[in-house]
């Protein structure tokens, strides 16, 4: 139970330091790879999806503009999240991301109300992959074409302005209902909002009904995949000592099925993992699924673990 | 007939120098009429090499031209910046832009006729700039009041401000309330002016846009004069960042001299006033209703 208490406490820990932080001090910066929202106003940091949009540090900047100090401090940005994204990849997912919080307490309600998860077909899985990257490709291009097409202004944020389900359901936790309203200042604005808290209302219940359900069309994931290979986290699975038992797809919330059937490859973290470890925890076999950092283990698989925990729940039911 | 053609000479030298003497003269009398008030409209922005952002603003009138700063009157532009926050307890890097108390004074410049001057800002700093000058018995002020985002990388060492002057204490000036002072002036929001002349007796402030007459604003008892901009669905279409300009004009008769003060206020479109709580929480509780409905109906039930 070691890892799964640390992993909570440490969510927790950060849930109220980026949702609150800034209200103490806090300020983590404007390149944080996890979804700590720039609309919750007294938030300790704000994600860099938003500053890579924006037309203060994003792809929106002008020609002019870029090649002033801003564009540098664009690239500082930027080199910023490259940095934080290499230092943890996907940690940020499984254990900071406060949105990814909010999903686990959703899912944490379904259990206690002994609601059962909703599945879904592989094939629909493995369509929706796809998706992740349609709005990487989305919240890329469209404030390029702001900048350099004569896009409409309004366009700006697209990601965060109409999709993003954190910019409506975060701010709540501060007592902000105004991103649930519709704005009808023009026709851009009202398509943007009413798109905004339609997918705001689907996502909710989809997190409800489906353990971290946003993501499996998460952007971030995206993202930080394109660093694993620098990246000194590593996911490796030890293939011969791998019994088949597939306790590590059973336990994963986002249903991976490449941790079981891998046969060759060593590294295992594929594009939808989060870090959580439920897979390393589940896994009976000694050193067979292990997390490390640079040389060192930072936990790995082991039968008197699986042991320990089968028992220590006995005892709890 | 050397006489008679000496005689036409003569004549058409004299008519000659009278055209252009008349010329001359009603130039020189059309350049020192006075306009009825002056303001300020911003103009063009620049981002320099060092991020700093230049601002180019010009003075207008209400006539068809202004007076020359450099024939019969003469025009003084002040400005000095704000920090963004006062309670910002960061030491600021580039102190000499703020002065404890005074202003710097500013060059005007004739631009292809217009008067204009530019004011750079190395950071996101509050400007205030005051435009003066005298014409005939007239004093005419124009003030203007707003936010220049500058992001300078380093302090440009070619580009000094000058010395730190004060404005003249006798000019009447329409200030602001402070609580009005956002960093994007919008319509729909009600703006406080204080009258601050020697005159406690101007009743009226006009509203003008593009030169036209909009409204006039009456004083309050309290001696404040509230405007509320309406929405304008131009602006609404617009975008974020547009902008209009209003001026907001007060004019009085003191001791013989006529003022007339404006203040320019450059209005973004309202950011809150088109929010519709209502619809978005109908809209929002709709469309949780639907998807617990849906994957009620559909969900495969799995582990727990």
């Amino acid at each position: 139970m070691m890892v799964t208490k640390l992993r909570l406490i440490t969510q927790h820990v950060m849930f109220f330091a980026l949702t609150y932080g800034g209200r103490f001090g806090i300020r983590f910066g404007h390149s944080l790879p996890c979804f700590s929202c720039p609309y919750v106003s007294g938030c300790g940091g704000s994600c860099y999806l938003m500053a890579l949009q924006g037309n203060w540090w994003g792809l929106q900047m002008s020609t002019t503009d870029m090649m002033t100090a801003m564009g540098l401090e664009s690239l500082a940005h930027l080199g910023i999240f490259i940095l934080l994204v290499i230092l943890l990849n996907k940690f940020w997912c499984g254990w900071i991301c406060p949105f990814g919080v909010v999903q686990d307490w959703l899912t944490y309600l379904r259990r206690r109300l002994a609601i059962h998860e909703a599945q879904f077909r592989w094939l629909t899985r493995d369509r929706l992959k796809t998706v992740k990257w349609i709005l990487l490709a989305y919240l890329l291009i469209v404030p390029l074409l702001i900048a350099h097409a004569g896009g409409h202004y309004d366009l700006h944020l697209p990601f965060c302005r109409s999709i993003c389900p954190a910019k409506p359901l975060m701010p709540l936790f501060v007592g902000n209902v105004r991103h649930l309203a519709l704005d009808f200042t023009n026709a851009v604005t009202l398509l943007f909002t009413i798109l905004s808290v339609t997918i705001a209302g689907g996502m909710l219940v989809g997190m409800f009904f489906k353990e971290r359900f946003f993501c499996l069309f998460c952007p971030m994931l995206v993202l930080i995949h394109i660093f694993r290979k620098i990246s000194p986290v590593r996911f490796e699975k030890n293939v011969d000592g791998c019994i088949g038992c597939g306790n590590c797809q059973r336990m994963c919330p986002m249903d991976i099925r490449a941790v079981h059937e891998q046969k060759t490859d060593k590294n295992v973290l594929s594009v939808d993992c989060l870090l959580c470890m439920n897979c390393t925890e589940a896994c009976p076999g000694d050193e067979v699924l292990s997390i490390r950092f640079f040389k060192w283990r930072l936990f790995a698989s082991s039968r008197n673990y699986v042991a320990r925990r089968f028992a220590q729940r006995q005892r709890l039911s | 007939m050397i006489c008679r053609n000496l005689t036409w000479a003569a004549l058409f030298g004299i008519g000659i120098f009278a055209s252009a003497y008349g010329l001359v003269f009603r130039t020189a009398v059309a350049g020192t009429e006075c306009p009825a008030y002056i303001w300020i409209d911003c103009g063009e922005r620049i981002r320099e090499k060092n991020g700093s952002l230049t601002q180019r603003y010009h003075i207008r009138s209400s006539g068809d031209t202004l007076p020359d700063c450099t024939h019969g009157s003469d025009f003084q532009a002040f400005y000095r910046f704000f920090r963004r926050s006062s309670s910002s307890k960061k030491p600021y890097r580039f102190d000499r832009a703020f002065p404890k108390a005074g202003y710097f004074q500013a060059v005007i410049t004739r631009d292809n006729g217009e008067l204009c001057l530019d004011i750079n800002s190395r950071t996101d700093t509050r400007i205030e700039l005051y435009v003066f000058g005298t014409c005939g018995r007239k004093k005419l002020l124009a003030h203007i009041s707003h936010y220049l985002f500058g992001k300078a990388s380093h302090s440009d060492e070619t580009r000094t401000r000058g010395p730190v002057m004060q404005l003249p204490a006798d000019l009447p000036r329409l200030c602001l309330h402070p609580s009005c002072r956002n960093y994007y002036m919008q319509t729909g929001q009600t703006y406080r002016f204080n009258y601050s002349g020697k005159d406690a007796t101007a009743k009226t402030m006009s509203i003008l846009e593009n030169h036209k007459h909009l409204a006039d604003v009456a004083r309050s008892p309290s001696g404040i004069f509230e405007y509320t901009p309406p929405h304008d669905p131009q602006l609404d279409r617009a975008g974020p960042h547009a902008f209009k300009e209003t001026v907001a004009l007060v004019e009085t008769t003191t001791s013989g001299w006529d003022y007339a003060t404006t203040y320019t206020l450059l209005l973004n479109r309202s950011y809150l006033g088109h929010l519709r709580s209502l619809p978005g929480l109908i809209l929002f509780g709709v469309t949780i209703l639907t998807f617990v409905v849906g994957v009620g109906c559909k969900r495969r039930p799995g582990r727990k």
